[in-house]
């Protein structure tokens, strides 16, 4: 019992329980304040305000909690999820999904930057190219959006559509990553800057004294990054990571949390962006941020106890579903196909769904040519 | 084996940063509560806002023109404290802030370390300075 307690007593459990009491016992409160409480003419009844923000709380916590165990800022399938699926004006998703990855990212920086797996100088290298592209590419979507009307949302939820795609098949590959990179050549920037800090591996059991190079170029594939991130309202780790991984050559696990500190500051400077032009509303960003706050603390915790690889299975079929909705929507908009009546929608789901379950079991077929790539877990 | 000292610029940073997002956090569940506790101490009332988003459209403008008569612009928050969802957007402008605040300090650290990291101290100021400049809106669209 004591044990527990003493285990409880530490962060980020404290913060957690606190932040999760305030929600629940608000949420109970305020249901039991306005019973009988009739809604107004043409507008929603207080209770059912209620009972939607807190259906948008847990949405966003399971959504969080599944990203962090899949390996994903919970930004992606968030906003592909939103675009695909309601009609809500793409730059109001945009501003709450960059809020809901800058806060995810902002709150796993104390841990990280704490073990000394994350490399502080990493990430402020880096973040000059990912601030300056993301930040112009806020900048960018917030004029788009001034002007390009009907046209843009669909061409917004098309080219999200094929970041998705990206992103699956960097998911079926598992990513193109090297745990151990070896630098053999450090340049003159990357030795001038010092930016190589040695930390200690617990797996190994040892300190890692690495060395990183090609800072300049990490500097330009981070402002690409940075423009995606800043344009879409996404996390780009699948960019960050293996920039710092591939390019810079610092070790995966390194580049995954340095990758994390970077996201929470680069996206400090394009959110504000969004801030300042209207796109964030208040009570409706509010409980998709918490939900991926609190979904984010939990899901790092468990991500110890659970076979990422299933989680990953699950997270690929709901982004498969996403990128088939961003398609179709995007379609619809454009006026170029019919609206889709929802029992398609029902039967692509239910075919996705199955394929996740065979997957899961194990019985999903292998196609031996592609070197057995959908038959390993 | 000892470990490795993390970097006392590195350790700071990353406790301002978590801390401040914990309490941007905390501001926005209380104003989320108050907010549908008082609607009317809204500049947005929730009864009729999900409606207006939900509407969507082209404009990202139209929400507030439809719900509260306009938006109030920028940095909203700063007059607008005595209502909830300006609360919200304080919560929401701390966490923005706060990677700022922590290069601010980082920046202190980096003098202290010893070798000095003036390069490191230069390229956090940047970074810091993009932040804030960001925040007042120098830049706009």
């Amino acid at each position: 019992m004591g044990k527990y307690v003493k285990k409880l007593s530490k962060s980020p459990w404290p913060e957690m329980v606190v932040l999760s009491a305030v929600l629940i016992l608000s949420t109970i409160a305020l249901m039991l304040i306005n019973i009988g409480v009739e809604a107004p003419p043409g507008g929603l009844s207080l209770n059912s305000v209620t009972l939607l923000v807190f259906g948008f709380f847990l949405m966003s916590f399971v959504i969080g909690v599944i990203a962090v165990l899949a390996g994903v800022g919970g930004g992606v399938p968030f906003i592909a999820l939103m675009l695909a699926f309601t009609p809500i004006n793409s730059l109001v998703i945009r501003g709450t999904a960059l809020i809901v990855t800058m806060f995810s990212a902002l709150i796993s920086t104390g841990p990280l930057t704490k073990m000394g797996l994350a490399n502080l100088r990493i990430s402020i290298h880096c973040v000059v190219g990912y601030g300056i592209g993301s930040f112009i590419g806020a900048m960018v979507a917030v004029w788009f959006a001034g002007f390009s009307g009907s046209v843009g949302e669909g061409f917004i939820r098309l080219g999200l559509a094929g970041i998705v795609i990206y992103v699956i098949f960097y998911f079926v590959h598992a990513g193109t990553k090297a745990e151990w990179p070896e630098v053999k050549h450090v340049g003159r920037f990357a030795q001038w800057l010092g930016v190589a800090q040695p930390y200690y591996e617990a797996s190994l059991g040892k300190v890692v004294d690495y060395q990183v190079t090609r800072a300049g170029w990490a500097l330009l594939a981070m402002s690409i990054g940075g423009l995606i991130s800043g344009f879409f309202g996404i996390g780009a780790g699948w960019v960050l990571v293996p920039t710092i991984n591939l390019v810079m050559g610092a070790p995966l696990k390194v580049a995954a949390a340095s990758s994390g500190v970077l996201m929470g500051m680069g996206d400090c400077i394009s959110e504000w962006v969004y801030l300042r032009s209207g796109a964030v509303i208040p009570l409706f960003a509010a409980p998709w941020l918490l939900g991926q706050v609190l979904g984010g603390m939990l899901g790092s915790h468990l991500l110890i106890r659970v076979r990422a690889a299933s989680v990953r299975i699950i997270a690929i079929g709901v982004f498969a579903f996403s990128a088939y909705g961003l398609i179709t929507k995007g379609l619809e908009i454009l006026e170029v196909i019919p609206v889709i009546p929802p029992v398609i929608h029902g039967v692509v789901l239910l075919f996705i769904a199955g394929g996740v379950v065979l997957r899961l079991l194990g019985k999903f077929p292998t196609i031996k040519k592609w070197g057995g790539l959908y038959g390993k877990t | 084996m000892e470990k490795p000292k993390v970097p006392l610029s590195q350790l700071v940073y990353g406790q301002i940063v978590y801390w401040l997002s914990i309490i941007a956090a905390l501001i926005c569940a209380i104003g989320l509560a108050l907010s549908i506790g008082f609607p009317d101490d809204n500049l947005l009332k929730p009864q009729y806002l999900f409606g207006a988003i939900w509407k969507g459209g082209s404009d990202p403008l139209a929400v507030w023109r439809e719900v509260g008569g306009g938006f109030p612009g920028g940095n909203f928050w700063i007059n607008n404290l005595n209502t909830w969802d300006g609360f919200m957007a304080f919560g929401f402008a701390i966490g923005c802030s706060s990677a700022g605040i922590g290069l601010l300090a980082a920046i202190i650290l980096f003098f202290r370390e010893k070798p000095r990291s003036y390069k490191w101290a230069l390229l956090s100021a940047f970074v810091a300075s993009l932040i804030f400049l960001s925040a007042v809106g120098i830049y706009h669209v």
